[in-house]
């Protein structure tokens, strides 16, 4: 095969069906975005997207959490620790009286 | 540095207007070369949109030996293939052409164009695909070669028949 079959005429009528069969079409807007939408993105970007993303967060198990938390952080430790307890100073000693026994931390 | 390198540099860096200027240089031409080839506009979008899709997911391992349209051509070239072998529309050719040209193109025929039309949108995909390459899309042997990974000779062979095959259509009248 050389140039000049390009050229002949059935080469050249090829040409032109191929031409007319193809001349009005176009990508789809719906396939220009749909490529768009998997292309690599830049790290500012991967970055933006962590930081925009929308978080689901159940709303029981959330109030649940928050109470939780809100509990351990603003009640008083002693809140819960009974009252009824008596301090007998004996000079250098002290003897504690009260109805329940306090385990050691250690 | 050439406007292609620096469209390849942007892609790389993932930027998006990089992305758009190379949907818009290119993807009309591909969408145009894939529905020729494999007879079906729905069909060559999906094709189109793989291919880009398979470019954006591999630039950073493209090393620009070649061309970047001729890159992103052989990718959609091998999904073209690979749908057509689907279809089960591509026959294997085993010999590679040896013939003399002349002779082929010295038969004279009076050119009916609608049969024409006909026998192209009907012919195998696997002597279609060269007829449009070396027709509408005007690249050399040697291009189609390196494109379609075949040797010479093949696309030479597979040329040679597919212009033989219309001109019989042709001669027979669309009677086969």
């Amino acid at each position: 095969m050389n140039k000049k079959d390009k050229q002949d005429k059935l080469g050249m009528e090829i040409k032109d069906i191929m031409e007319e069969e193809t001349f009005d079409l176009t990508l789809s807007q719906k396939a220009f975005d749909n490529i768009i939408k998997h292309r690599k993105k830049s790290r500012n970007e991967k970055i933006r997207e962590f930081l925009n993303r929308d978080i689901e967060i159940p709303l029981a198990p959330a109030i649940v959490g928050l109470a939780a938390l809100f509990a351990i952080t603003l009640i008083p430790g002693n809140v819960f620790k009974s009252q009824n307890e008596e301090i007998i100073n004996m000079g250098n000693s002290q003897v504690i009286i009260r109805e329940d026994f306090e385990v050691s931390q250690k | 540095m050439t406007a292609e390198k620096l469209l390849i540099k942007n892609l790389k860096r993932g930027r998006e207007e990089a992305y758009r200027q190379l949907i818009e240089e290119y993807g009309n031409r591909l969408l145009r070369t894939c529905c020729l080839i494999l007879k079906d506009r729905e069909e060559a979008e999906d094709v189109v949109q793989e291919t880009f899709i398979k470019v954006f997911n591999k630039i950073d391992t493209f090393k620009e030996k070649s061309g970047l349209y001729t890159w992103i051509y052989s990718i959609a070239l091998n999904l073209s293939r690979d749908r057509m072998r689907l279809k089960q529309d591509m026959l294997e050719l085993k010999d590679e052409w040896i013939g003399n040209d002349d002779v082929e193109s010295q038969v004279e025929i009076n050119i009916d164009r609608e049969l024409l039309r006909k026998e192209i949108f009907e012919m195998n995909s696997l002597y279609k695909e060269v007829l449009v390459l070396y027709y509408y899309e005007g690249l050399s042997i040697k291009e189609i070669s390196y494109l379609l990974n075949e040797k010479e000779g093949t696309i030479k062979s597979k040329l040679f028949r597919g212009r033989n095959i219309l001109k019989e259509g042709l001669l027979k009248g669309g009677q086969k």
